[in-house]
């Protein structure tokens, strides 16, 4: 797994590329953790190099999720691949996250 | 041949090796530059010595000449007196000390007219002088060498030596003048006879005896003829000559030597002596006035007597040298490589794995100083690695134990006893739980919650290790209590009073996706919740298969939402319901492809007929290896199939 982050307008784009497992999980945990020091509040994740995700990314994901919104800032992610929303479906989370098709929805999501 | 030999040897043997050299070409040149040296002054001093005797000897012999000489003047100048004649010769042998006999012989006629042969004879005989006459009948002297030879030539002529047998056994020579007519007219310038001296060659002996060369260096003389005169061995005087040695021995060299010394010429070489067999030097000369030759022979031992005694001492001191110089550097180069030697017997007693040996001190800050800090350093490194290494080995090991204690609890609390009820024949169950590690966080379960009321669960917690079996094993015991406790329960109910617990105080973030099912035994009703979990199959008595694909809310612990609902169904006996988590559907092969519903729907497929469960869950288990082969198991791996067989279908 690979991640990359860029400053996108006021939000921090994430690039999440590859699986995002139980081994990979830790690194995305402690990458996250950091930027979340930073004055930031608004974090959108690129999910179109995501290849798949298991019970251990969703748990963490999930984690960013409750951080970002405890500090009052906003989590979207775009571009999910099908396989991987279908994870998302299964356990409903797709119901828990904002999730858009892509960068543009994204920021007009923030926008609104 | 050194690979295997100390430092200090190696060291030693090669400055030894180099020193022995030079000191060996050293004293090769400074020898054969001396011999040299030497040879040539040797050979100097041979020839002047060789000529100085000859000198001398000349003088004898030349002035011995003039004896004849001067009385054949007296004679040519008119001596006619009989009386006269006989004083004079008297006279010369008296007076001459070194004169034996005198004689003069006349040509026939010569003194008295008429008379063949005329030769009156004076020679000593003890203090007297005695006179005789050659003129036997038996000996013609006109026919001797002695007469005849200086005639001939006209010329003095010295004789071969000879022993003088009648007076006294002494070497003699003779000495032959020719003499003539001078103021007789008619004979003029005419021979008129011989004037003979007889000298004694004794005294040659010793001038030959008082020669000093060396210890045992001698002189020797030679005739005209190559007869030994004078020679150390006595037997070889006037009996042998050099020709006789040199047959005797077969000596070429030797022939070669007399006939350069009876030829009159002047030389020094270098032979071996035939009698002796000693390589001797010598020096050769004749004496021109009488043909006679004399060599001077000298002992190459002794020649070069100082040179060989030099030589031992300088090999001697070489030797005693070597020895001290063998001394210093096997002393130097064992201090020198002591620290080395106590380095490699202290490395080798860390290599054993004493990592606490004494490195052996050293203050030079030489290359062996710096080997001795970097050893001590590395030591040190090594001992606090080694001591780390054994703290994280040791905390590894307990942790690992630890584990294995939270894997065997963690089993512990899901039932594995199969067939569970094997008093019941409406229901089998199987089930397996394979963890990807040594605590996952999968779960299943089922009991009876009453005679006809089968609760069977699913679960899989996000993450793994530890923290995902602890939140497992609080799942389990929420459910157990939940169902047990709880009036009019139905799963919704159930699942959300859980959910509502396992989302106090979560700040891990953990969740589990949950599958919870309540079948009555006796109709089939089939009520279940599905709390963010992978769809079940039914695998129904005719083979159809059904996915139970309605999700009633997110994975327990996410957020406090709506009430789960409880979704119903019925079954008929026969059918099978296959729960599993997505350790089953996600498990990977090495080209990181899934396994996915649809194999696992169709090994499903084949299991038409087959009510076993036990059978079934290992088919789809090896249904999964198969497809996973050699790739690491990536995820938990749990199944629990039910299959209910229902009252009606077992009294058929």
């Amino acid at each position: 797994m690979e991640i990359k982050s860029y400053q996108e307008n006021n939000a921090i784009v994430i690039e999440i590329i590859g699986h995002l497992d139980t081994v990979t999980a830790p690194e995305y945990e402690k990458k996250m953790t950091e930027m979340m020091k930073g004055d930031s509040k608004i974090f959108i994740a690129d999910c179109t190099q995501l290849d798949y995700i298991s019970s251990s990314g969703l748990r963490v994901l999930l984690m960013t999720l409750k951080n970002i919104k405890n500090k009052g800032g906003k989590f979207i992610l775009f571009g999910m691949q099908e396989s991987v929303f279908e994870v998302f479906k299964i356990c409903r989370f797709d119901n828990l996250f904002s999730i858009v098709p892509d960068k543009h929805e994204a920021l007009k999501r923030l926008a609104d | 041949m050194l690979k295997n030999r100390s430092l200090r040897f190696k060291l030693s043997a090669f400055i030894l090796t180099g020193t022995i050299l030079v000191a060996a070409v050293l004293v090769s040149y400074y020898y054969s530059v001396s011999r040299r040296l030497i040879l040539e002054s040797a050979r100097k001093n041979a020839r002047h010595l060789t000529m100085e005797t000859v000198n001398s000897i000349e003088n004898v012999f030349r002035s011995a000449a003039k004896i004849p000489e001067n009385l054949a003047y007296v004679l040519e100048t008119g001596m006619s007196d009989e009386k006269g004649l006989y004083r004079l010769m008297e006279t010369v042998v008296k007076n001459n000390s070194e004169v034996f006999g005198s004689s003069i012989a006349f040509e026939p006629g010569a003194f008295f007219p008429g008379q063949d042969r005329f030769s009156p004879y004076f020679f000593k005989d003890g203090d007297r002088i005695v006179q005789s006459n050659l003129d036997d009948p038996g000996y013609n002297y006109h026919l001797q060498d002695w007469y005849q030879i200086p005639k001939e030539l006209n010329l003095p002529v010295w004789s071969e030596p000879y022993f003088d047998e009648g007076g006294g056994n002494i070497i003699m020579a003779t000495y032959s003048v020719p003499f003539r007519w001078l103021n007789d007219g008619m004979n003029k310038n005419k021979f008129r006879g011989i004037l003979t001296i007889d000298i004694s060659l004794v005294w040659l002996k010793q001038v030959f005896e008082g020669l000093s060369i060396y210890d045992n260096g001698y002189g020797f003389l030679l005739s005209q003829s190559g007869k030994y005169l004078v020679h150390p061995d006595p037997d070889n005087i006037m009996n042998a000559s050099i020709f006789d040695i040199a047959e005797l021995h077969q000596d070429e060299k030797i022939r070669e030597l007399g006939r350069k010394m009876v030829r009159g010429q002047t030389g020094f070489v270098n032979i071996i002596e035939p009698v002796t067999g000693r390589e001797v030097y010598l020096c050769f000369a004749p004496f021109p006035s009488s043909g006679y030759s004399m060599g001077i022979v000298i002992p190459a031992k002794e020649l070069f007597a100082d040179l060989s005694h030099l030589n031992r001492s300088v090999a001697m001191i070489g030797v005693l040298g070597l020895l001290a110089l063998f001394g210093v550097i096997s002393l130097i180069s064992g201090r020198i490589t002591k620290p080395i030697r106590r380095l490699s017997e202290a490395t080798s007693q860390i290599g054993q794995g004493d990592f606490n040996a004494v490195l052996p001190v050293i203050d030079s800050h030489d290359e062996i100083g710096q080997l001795m800090r970097s050893f001590q350093k590395m030591q040190t490194a090594l001992a606090e690695y080694i001591e780390n290494l054994k703290v994280a080995t040791a905390a590894k090991e307990k942790i690992e134990g630890e584990l294995r204690i939270a894997h065997d609890i963690q089993m512990g609390i899901i039932p594995k006893t199969f067939p569970p009820f094997p008093d019941r024949n409406d229901v089998d169950i199987y089930g397996i739980l394979e963890s990807a590690k040594a605590v996952g966080g999968d779960l299943y379960d089922f009991f009876l919650l009453d005679e006809d009321h089968l609760g069977a669960a699913i679960g899989d917690v996000s993450g793994k290790g530890i923290p995902a079996s602890l939140f497992m094993a609080v799942t389990r015991t929420l459910l157990r209590a939940k169902s047990m406790n709880m009036k009019d329960i139905s799963p919704g109910k159930i699942v959300t009073s859980m959910d509502t617990d396992l989302c106090t105080e979560n700040d891990a973030g953990m969740f589990v996706t949950f599958f919870f099912i309540i079948l009555n035994l006796k109709t089939g009703e089939l009520e279940y919740c599905n709390a963010g979990h992978n769809p079940p199959f039914i695998l129904d008595e005719t083979g159809e298969i059904t996915a139970l694909d309605t999700v009633h809310g997110f994975p327990l612990g996410v957020m406090e939402a709506e009430p789960y609902q409880t979704g119903k169904v019925k079954i008929r006996p026969g059918a099978r319901i296959v729960l599993y988590t997505d350790g089953v559907t996600e498990a990977e092969n090495e080209a990181r492809e899934l396994f996915e519903e649809e194999r696992l729907l169709v090994t499903l497929k084949k299991m038409k007929d087959i009510k076993d469960p036990k059978e079934i869950t290992l088919s789809i288990k090896s249904a999964v290896k198969g497809f996973t082969l050699e790739a690491e198991q990536s995820d938990d791996l749990t199944m629990l199939v039910i299959t209910y067989l229902g009252r009606n279908f077992n009294q058929e």
